[in-house]
């Protein structure tokens, strides 16, 4: 009762910090750029907190957390990728160049930079429209996790938890653009970053130390159940068995999905633009790296950990104790361990994660369609309502979103971010290698390479990929059969496939098409 | 790093195998220390060049 108290009192604390920093967005817009871009010139600190929440969600914490638990440590190869890639990476390959690319072409969207490097609207219009129809399949999987945190934490009623994370979060996008979604990142990703610190020390603490707590984990290799280890289990702190099933998935789908995923996501591309230097950029870098840390590599850790503790105090593994639910585990964890204190603070933690990933998501959806769409491919570049378009365009990919939540089937929702990420690889990520590093690169070969690879990625993942083609049961309607390959090509990703080949695509039709400009070289690229 | 350092980091298991960190397969104890030497490169990184100057800023 008393942590109930405390609970509500500290959500209404938190709730009304947001809206004051999205206040503080709503007055400093006045510009497109503002709105957009957070008018080039946020603070690097904010920028590397801002990108690590977006780009953290509830999903990743409780998701991958609870797969750490089932499947072991393997999953902290994503940690390092999300280390090394996403931040390091990204910052200081990518964000230097995208930003002053973005500043040399007045580019304010991620579609924008890509539309115009290539001279193409077709680019930027075909961009927004996978945005915008993709988008709310991963912003649902967002808001399913926050409305079920809040239901069980604040004893709500789930579709009303739905629609408070949505008119809360939406409330301040929309008014507030990107600088307030900006600084209530930053808020969150601070509040994240202390309760995963907590989390760390405690679990450790509890276990008896860093290298005891590991070697128990170790030590519970032998109860690994048959039937995972069937799958390629063989523990909580090795591999699984090369080539099995659990190795293909944690491989193919979340270290490399997710791992190289992350630099074509539109939502995170974004924030590049919204620094006033390259300075910035690598100063950001100073605070990513620790955050991320602190976030998956935390998660993923006491996930797997939580076996040892379940099974001193319940002689059972944590998989039995969420009931064969993984998304479970952590909840399970952290609700039977942690002092209830935490509990209260961990919820917000939670809270936050999933509200500053919904924002950037909303912010980018709508702009999507109201800049990219509305404004330069259907109205040619004309300002005509854009900024109400965009606005428009929030509340429709935003409702999308909640209808999403619930027509899916279940299985759907939880491959929704493997799937945005697989599909922004293939699609995205060749053209925006090419766009800032090869300047040979032509606009047909992007535009291939962004058809390609967008089109492969789907039918690979409608009719090959085993888990959505079951799913999503369109191979079984049509050919009789759930999957039209078999053996281990349904276990390989979608991005596996569909990235190499868009690449191929877009280099073989470079060659044979002409050279962009110089002229236009110049101005991207600057003298 | 001292003896006794070394022989807290470098235990043996139930099995009697050699582990680092308690975690004896070495593809998971490498992922461990790159995640952690990773988030420590950023912070050095960070800071090493925390006052460079882009000659091709406009600032």
């Amino acid at each position: 009762m008393a942590s109930s108290m405390v609970l509500g009192i500290a959500v209404l604390i938190y709730l009304m910090i947001t809206f004051y920093l999205g206040w503080l967005g709503y007055k400093q817009t006045k510009s497109t750029d503002d709105f957009m871009v957070a008018g080039r010139k946020v603070n690097p600190f904010i920028l590397a907190l801002s990108y690590g929440a977006a780009f953290i969600s509830t999903s990743a914490i409780i998701g991958f957390g609870g797969y750490a638990g089932a499947y072991g440590m393997g999953i902290l190869w994503l940690v390092f990728m999300n280390i090394f890639v996403g931040i390091f990476i990204a910052f200081v390959v990518f964000g230097s160049r995208t930003r002053r690319m973005g500043l040399n072409l007045k580019a304010v969207t991620f579609p924008e930079l890509l539309g115009k490097r290539f001279q193409s609207r077709f680019i930027q219009g075909f961009s927004g429209l996978l945005i915008a129809v993709f988008m709310p399949l991963y912003a649902s999987s967002v808001l399913i996790g926050g409305a079920r945190f809040m239901e069980t934490a604040l004893s709500i009623d789930y579709n009303t938890a739905v629609l408070l994370l949505t008119i809360i979060t939406a409330a301040y996008v929309i008014t507030g653009g990107l600088i307030a979604v900006m600084y209530t990142d930053a808020m969150q990703g601070t509040l994240m970053f202390i309760g995963m610190a907590i989390l760390m020390v405690f679990t450790y603490a509890k276990l008896g130390g860093v290298t005891s707590a590991h070697l128990a984990l170790t030590n519970l290799a032998s109860l690994v159940p048959e039937a995972m280890a069937q799958q390629g289990h063989t523990g909580w702190t090795s591999m699984p068995a090369f080539g099995s099933p659990i190795w293909w998935t944690l491989v193919s789908t979340i270290i490399l999905g997710v791992g190289v995923g992350v630099l074509a996501q539109p939502q995170l591309a974004v924030r590049f633009m919204t620094v006033k230097n390259t300075t910035s950029l690598k100063r950001a870098v100073l605070s990513g790296g620790p955050f991320i840390f602190m976030m998956v590599g935390v998660a993923y850790v006491v996930g797997a950990l939580s076996n040892v503790y379940f099974f001193r105090e319940k002689g059972m593994l944590s998989f039995d104790v969420a009931g064969g639910n993984i998304d479970k585990i952590m909840p399970e964890y952290i609700n039977s361990a942690m002092p209830d204190l935490f509990v209260v603070f961990f919820m917000l933690t939670l809270l936050a994660a999933a509200m500053s990933t919904l924002s950037s998501q909303f912010h980018n959806m709508g702009t999507a369609i109201g800049h990219d769409l509305y404004r330069e491919y259907l109205m040619r570049g004309k300002i005509g309502h854009t900024v109400n378009i965009t606005k428009l365009g929030i509340a429709v990919t935003i409702l999308l979103s909640v209808v999403l939540a619930y027509v899916l089937p279940a299985g759907i929702i939880a491959r929704a971010t493997a799937i945005f990420f697989g599909l922004c690889a293939a699609a995205f990520l060749p053209m925006y290698i090419g766009a800032l590093f090869w300047k040979r690169m032509t606009r047909e070969g992007a535009i291939a390479s962004l058809v390609v690879g967008t089109f492969s990625s789907l039918a690979w993942l409608t009719f090959v990929h085993a888990k959505e083609a079951t799913a999503l049961g369109i191979s079984q309607a049509i050919f009789g059969q759930p999957t039209l390959l078999t053996g281990t090509w349904t276990l390989v990703d979608p991005i596996l496939v569909a990235t190499p080949l868009s690449m191929i695509v877009g280099i073989v039709i470079s060659f044979i098409t002409k050279p962009i400009s110089k002229d236009h070289i110049e101005k991207c690229f600057g003298k | 790093m001292s003896h006794a350092n070394k022989c807290h980091i470098i235990n043996e298991d139930i099995n009697g195998d050699m582990n680092m960190l308690g975690i004896n397969d070495p593809q998971i104890w490498l992922a461990y220390l790159l995640s952690i030497g990773s988030a420590l490169g950023c912070i050095i990184y960070g800071l090493m060049h925390w006052n460079d100057t882009d000659p091709e800023e406009e600032n």
